[in-house]
């Protein structure tokens, strides 16, 4: 081993993003503009990071007063470009293309039903997503593939052959 | 032989790990899979990174 590079897993490829749904038991519906959530932020829960583009957007999101908060993320949470249907899951997850990649938004609370299929940081729609998306670059770029579940949890993808 | 190792956390952080290289470009090869699925967070150089990659030099002759 010589060199380990890190990244933040971004959800670019929307065909990944049906077949991370698909191994997760999911169901991606394209083109479906809003999705199920409490409906009103209520401001119980800190506001998700990643749905502002950059730390300045989130101080001044942080800055604003309880009201403007309220209907700044209710506005923020009103669309989506595609959303995902859980099974046993009353709310959906709404995904929102950024110029970039898609950014996923959820409602966690209790009752929607997603805290237990999502969590409160999506890591297993992010793990699904890098997970599919490895695999489809690696056969695209002619390498063969190994996939292993690790004890930890963690997905172990081995490429070999193709362009090393 | 040389091999990529993706790993992919239940947070959905990714390392990807080289193994069977020497020198730079090993860098070049984490650094490309790790692009394709994200945005770069760090890259770390292990020991075997500094030492000398043996590449073959290829002579063309004229006919």
């Amino acid at each position: 081993m010589s060199h380990i590079q890190t990244c933040d897993v971004e959800l670019r490829d929307l065909e990944a993003v049906k077949t991370a749904c698909e191994r997760l038991g999911w169901s991606l519906v394209k083109g479906q503009k809003t999705f199920k959530w409490f409906g009103v932020w209520v401001g119980d829960t800190e506001a998700p990071r990643h749905l502002f583009h950059d730390e300045k957007a989130y101080r001044n999101f942080q800055a604003m007063s309880p009201e403007s908060q309220r209907a700044s993320m209710t506005s923020r949470m009103s669309w989506c470009d595609h959303a995902i249907k859980v099974p046993g899951a009353d709310y959906e997850i709404g995904l929102q293309w950024d110029g970039a990649c898609y950014r996923p938004v959820w409602d966690y609370y209790e009752t929607g039903g997603l805290a237990e299929h999502m969590g409160t940081d999506g890591g297993k729609l992010a793990q699904a997503y890098a997970v599919e998306y490895a695999k489809r670059w690696a056969w695209s770029q002619g390498y063969s593939i190994e996939e292993q579940s690790l004890a930890d949890g963690t997905v172990e993808i081995s490429m070999t052959g193709g362009g090393l | 032989m040389k091999k990529l190792k993706v790993l992919i956390a239940k947070d959905g952080k990714v390392t990807v790990e080289a193994e069977g290289y020497t020198g730079p470009s090993c860098a070049e090869a984490t650094r490309k899979v790790a692009e394709a699925l994200g945005k770069l967070d760090w890259g770390r150089a292990k020991p075997e990174y500094f030492e000398t990659e043996i590449t073959s030099q290829v002579t063309q002759s004229q006919g």
